[in-house]
């Protein structure tokens, strides 16, 4: 399992990364500050939580753009225009320009999450952005606008509701994304209490917003697709529903037992995290007790924020990431096969870091050499600990490990400021934004500018970049499962929705491949069921492919 | 969390070389020229043995630096003279000139490696030299070559004794003593060895002549070593034939309470301590010392305070007073009122300050006990413990990192003090050096096995450190210590992660069995029962879990809405202001 782990750990210990990190948000022109109530204290949960971040290339033409949630101020607006979230084109040549009001998305309010997706398959890919209050469904016109559909599609939801996480997922597969949104916490501003009320609103003798212990739990929500730009709650027909009073987060939907058919993953916090495992008939069942990802090893439940789904042991089976609230570790959960799971954080070196809150997180390549690496970001919710206690505060670095083959060294420290540099990171996205062939890192800090984690290769590994295109299948192809062979390197992965903490990232899928020069084998497995198989694939290149076995190959998109 | 221990302190000897023996070697080297050993030094027959001849007189003179440049003379008449070289040698050694006179017996030697007035002189150049072991064995030639030579086997005894090599020294004493019977510091030294060594039978005769011929100040000596090396059954016997001998002599009954009480015989000490005179702040002293013994705490309070009383100056007493008190939880600021009495009459006793800060950090004074330690200044067996408070105290103060080098030098000073290993092994599990952890905690749980929180701690950390070879071995022995339920779960725990499936199934049962609450161990067997594809099973262990955790909910709930809830320690109930909302 561990791809000789002891022998890869001694071998690269000091090992340079073979890229840099260099943040990069300022010169990019990132004008964007993420609003979230209160800085220096936080009166209620609802300033906690901070907000998302989505790549999305909504005007299809190979570069992505960056969509940012935005949270709202608790108390009187101050002078100014009111915070909302923001969209921004990618200029290619590494900038980017504010869209948003000529896009149509302008719009405050306490925005939390956001997942991307086509779901009327028109080709272009549009938003879903979660809220405290009704969530918005914003339809991509095609031509650089966008229309709110929320109340015309059905998935605006309960304006008093706090949805959370959310991912498009083509559950029944029937070509046509559904739409999966967790809620995290029954909240109302009126019945709120005041920090220090009650015994949940205090934290090591400090009195802090209250919950999410004590409040009341929530569900999940899906809604099913109906072909006509409307949506159906089928919540509880599925069965997604049924499990109740859990405070959902982080939204992963990903085909853990490999049957072909999309399962979810919702990280809960102080509650049991839920796998709903597709049943294959439009309804789901929920084990993540049994299978090992609702607890801790020890069975305690931890708080489940970001989620991350990937191989990195390369054994044919889709892994997860948890990241946790402090004096937790991350959970890394080792596929064994068939869902059945393992924790192996201790094992795979992951359980160095206990002082900090994680948030968003994901599996990546940045040096190419076909290992995925890990890093997820960090910041406290009471930033009033920062009075009184040494060994917490409210801002904290990244985290960055290298795999070494199947376990994990701690090269935050070898990686820089660009990792190390204390902020409130919350939301954050993977994707190759500038097109080198890297892919680089977004952060939706926590009312703080964002930061764009800029990856340059220093090394000759190739890499391949693939954006699919479904025809039978969803046209955004999420679910499908490619694998990729190049020499003795096999990797797997799905487009995917959602996933991370809120956040979207790039929906293109990102291979590195060492030094193999040849892509021996490219399999894509269709959520129509159609497989389509290339071969002999040129390496350093962004290939097209799409559902029914075309492909074409750009060494730059066009 | 800590435990006293018990001070040993080094052993107190006469000194290497007595001063009778110094004496000795060099009057009784000019005698063993008229004597016995003049066989050995030819009288000279050439103008160099005229020039030695004088020498002799003049040294006997005590005209040192004429006596030796006669004997130069004489070398320079003959350079290979082996008297010269001696004679002059002794000179020097009379002249302090030790590294003078070594070089003149090595010389000698070379000339003539069994010119035993050679060796033997030499041996005192080095004994003032602090080569005790050369000296040694330049002896040892003498006393081969002339075993009834007393004063040479008493003085190699005397160096064997200060290396502790006491049952070569009883070798060399009881020849001595045969040479020499009526010799009563032979046998003095004869006495206190053989006792030391516990060989009481042997010692016996030499026990009683001793006490026939001791004064108070020799009787006092040796008992004072014995009590000093912890032998206090064997200053027991000697103080008891005294005792016998002279039964109103306050000072001797004294010692002999001491040494009962060391002894263990506190009973006897209690008796004999009735019949001293009363008012006395030893008597008394000496009185709570065997009562705290027995456990009749009352009365050992009540007697260290009557010998505070009597002496107000009483360091010793205050202190005992304060470690009685320390075991009550009700009297816990008296304890540490008595204690700082204690370091205030007498300080820089680091035994008393290391207690004292030990109590204060059981009380959670955490900086005054740091303070505290910080002052003490020892380099001896209370420095270990010093730092490993220290440790303790920067550990409570939230400060692993800055404890680490104090119980660093803690383990280096005494590497038997376990608590100080679980220490190390606690601040580098804090800061995710688990795999240092883990030997630290190894180490302490090896020097304490029977300790269940360092096996416990052991096993956790290998665990981490993902070495589950060594885990297993402390998380058995956690277990077989009476342990509960939890260590029971650890062992599961790692039997099932090392695929021995069916013992980690028992095992966790049996965690079951004995902490019903424990939800790590349903948790675990519902998927160890998955994992063997036994659905049932693991879907009912997984039922029992949820049971159970609905139970702990409840409980938690209820727990909650009937503790008060906290004094905010920021914001006071009051409301919040635009300063503390700090809008960006």
């Amino acid at each position: 399992m561990l791809l000789g782990a002891g022998a890869a750990r001694s071998d690269k210990a000091d090992a340079p990364l073979g890229y840099s990190l260099r943040e990069v948000a300022q010169e990019a022109g990132l004008e964007f500050v993420q609003v979230c109530g209160g800085d220096k204290s936080k009166k209620y949960i609802l300033e906690t939580t901070g907000s998302g971040v989505a790549w999305i290339d909504y005007d299809n033409d190979g570069w992505l753009d960056i969509f940012f949630v935005n949270g709202s101020h608790l108390n009187t607006q101050p002078p100014g225009p009111a915070p909302s979230n923001k969209l921004l084109h990618n200029n290619r040549d590494g900038t980017f320009t504010d869209v948003t009001a000529k896009a149509g998305l302008t719009r405050s309010g306490w925005g939390q999450g956001v997942c991307i997706g086509d779901y009327d398959n028109d080709g272009f890919d549009d938003i879903f952005v979660s809220y405290w209050g009704s969530d918005v469904l914003y339809h991509n016109n095609g031509d650089g606008t966008f229309t709110d559909v929320s109340h015309r599609s059905g998935v605006a939801g309960d304006a008093s509701r706090w949805s959370s996480g959310c991912a498009f997922v083509d559950y029944d597969r029937d070509g046509k994304l559904d739409l999966l949104v967790t809620h995290y916490v029954k909240f109302s501003l009126q019945t709120a209490k005041d920090p220090g009320s009650n015994p949940y609103c205090i934290y090591r003798g400090l009195s802090v917003n209250c919950g999410p212990r004590g409040l009341m739990g929530e569900t999940s929500t899906l809604y099913h697709n109906n072909g006509d730009g409307t949506f159906s709650d089928v919540s509880v027909k599925s069965g997604i529903g049924a499990p109740s009073g859990y405070f959902g987060l982080g939204v992963l939907v990903a085909d853990f037992d490999n049957d072909g058919w999309p399962d979810i993953y919702v990280a809960s916090d102080s509650t049991p995290s839920l796998l709903f495992l597709n049943n294959h008939d439009g309804t789901f069942r929920e084990e993540g007790t049994l299978r090992g990802v609702a607890f801790s090893e020890e069975g305690m439940e931890q708080a489940g924020m970001g989620v991350s789904a990937a191989d990195y042991d390369r054994d044919g089976w889709l892994d997860l990431l948890k990241t946790n609230f402090s004096d937790e570790t991350v959970n890394l959960y080792h596929n064994d096969g068939k869902a059945a799971f393992t924790n192996a954080s201790e094992a795979a070196g992951l359980n160095k870091y206990t002082h900090f809150v994680g948030w968003g997180c994901g599996f990546f390549d940045p040096d190419n050499d076909g290992l995925l690496d890990i890093l997820y970001v960090n910041g406290h919710v009471y930033p009033e600990l920062e009075r009184l206690h040494a060994d917490t505060t409210y801002r904290e670095p990244c985290v960055l490990y290298r795999n070494v083959g199947g376990y994990f060294q701690d090269v935050s420290q070898l990686a820089g400021s660009a990792i190390t540099k204390p902020a409130t990171g919350r939301g954050c996205a993977f994707g190759d934004y500038n097109n080198d062939g890297c892919v680089d890192v977004l952060i939706n800090n926590q009312n703080a500018r964002p930061s764009l984690l800029k990856v340059k290769q220093e090394n000759q590994n190739h890499w391949i970049t693939l954006k699919l295109e479904g025809r039978k299948s969803n046209r955004s192809a999420i679910g499908a499962r490619v694998k990729c062979r190049a020499g003795s390197l096999v990797q797997i992965d799905e487009v995917r929705s959602g996933g991370s903490y809120l956040s979207q990232n790039d929906l293109r899928i990102h291979f590195g491949l060492a030094q193999e020069n040849n892509i021996d084998l490219i399999e894509v497995s269709w959520p129509s069921g159609i497989v389509d198989q290339f071969c002999n694939v040129m390496v350093d290149r962004f290939v097209h492919i799409e559902e029914g076995g075309r492909l074409a190959m750009m060494s730059k998109p066009v | 969390m800590m435990r006293s221990r018990p001070h040993t302190r080094p052993r107190q000897h006469a000194s290497p070389l007595s001063r009778r023996g110094v004496l000795w070697l060099s009057l009784s080297l000019i005698a063993s020229v008229c004597a016995g050993w003049a066989q050995s030094l030819p009288v000279p027959a050439d103008q160099a043995a005229s020039k030695i001849e004088a020498g002799i007189a003049l040294l006997r003179s005590h005209q040192l630096h004429p006596a030796k440049d006669a004997f130069s003379a004489g070398l320079t008449i003959n350079p290979r003279s082996v008297d010269a070289l001696t004679w002059r040698g002794i000179t020097e050694n009379q002249l302090e000139e030790y590294k003078e006179a070594l070089r003149d017996f090595d010389s000698a030697l070379r000339i003539d490696p069994d010119a035993l007035p050679a060796h033997y002189n030499l041996a005192l150049s080095l004994i003032k030299l602090g080569q005790t072991d050369a000296a040694i064995k330049n002896l040892e030639v003498v006393v081969k070559a002339q075993p009834a030579v007393a004063e040479a086997q008493y003085n190699l005894a005397i160096l064997l004794e200060s290396k502790q090599a006491l049952s070569q020294a009883v070798e060399h004493l009881q020849a001595a003593y045969q040479a020499q019977p009526e010799d009563n510091v032979v046998n003095q030294h004869l006495m206190l060895d053989l006792l030391l060594l516990g060989r009481e039978n042997e010692a016996q005769a030499s026990l009683e002549k001793f006490l026939q011929a001791a004064t108070p100040d020799s009787l006092q000596q040796s008992g004072a070593a014995l009590l000093a090396a912890g032998c206090f059954k064997q200053a027991v016997l000697l103080f008891e034939a005294e005792q016998a001998r002279a039964p109103d002599n306050r000072s001797v009954g004294l010692l002999l309470a001491r040494a009962y009480i060391g002894a263990q015989e506190d009973h006897k000490a209690i008796g004999l301590l009735e019949t001293l005179p009363q008012g006395d702040e030893d008597v008394e002293y000496l009185r709570g010392l065997a009562y705290a013994a027995t456990g009749a705490s009352e009365e050992a309070e009540s007697a260290f305070q009557h010998a505070a009383r009597i002496n107000p100056r009483s360091a010793r007493a205050f202190y005992q007073l304060g470690l009685l008190e320390s075991a009550v939880p009700a009297q816990q600021s008296e304890a540490i009122q008595h204690l700082e009495m204690a370091t205030q009459l007498d300080p820089g006793n680091a035994a008393y300050e290391v207690v004292l800060a030990r109590i204060l950090l059981e009380h959670d004074q955490v900086s005054e006990a740091a303070s505290l330690l910080r002052r003490v200044r020892t380099g001896g067996p209370e420095s270990a413990e010093r730092n490993l408070l220290l440790g303790i105290a920067e550990v409570s103060q939230g400060n692993a990192a800055g404890a680490l080098p104090k119980l660093e030098e803690s383990v280096t000073q005494n590497p038997k003090l376990a608590l100080s290993h679980n220490m190390l092994g606690f601040c580098y599990f804090a800061q995710g050096a688990y795999a240092k952890a883990a030997e630290a905690y190894r180490d302490a749980s090896n020097i304490s096995p029977e300790t269940l929180i360092f096996a416990h701690n052991a096993a956790i950390a290998f665990e981490r450190s993902d070495n589950l070879d060594q885990a297993m071995v402390y998380a058995k022995r956690a277990a077989a210590l009476n342990a509960g339920g939890e260590d029971h779960y650890v062992f599961g725990k790692l039997l099932a992660k090392t695929g021995r499936r069916d013992e980690a199934i028992r095992e966790l049962k049996q965690a079951i069995a004995l902490s019903p609450d424990l939800e790590a161990s349903y948790y675990l067997l519902a998927r160890i029962y998955m994992q063997l594809n036994e659905a049932e099973q693991a879907a009912a262990w997984s039922a029992k879990l949820t049971e159970l955790k609905q139970k702990h909910e409840r409980a938690y709930v209820a727990s909650k809405r009937q503790g008060d809830p906290l004094a905010s320690t920021l914001l006071q109930g009051a409301r919040l202001n635009a300063a503390e909302v700090g809008n960006p």
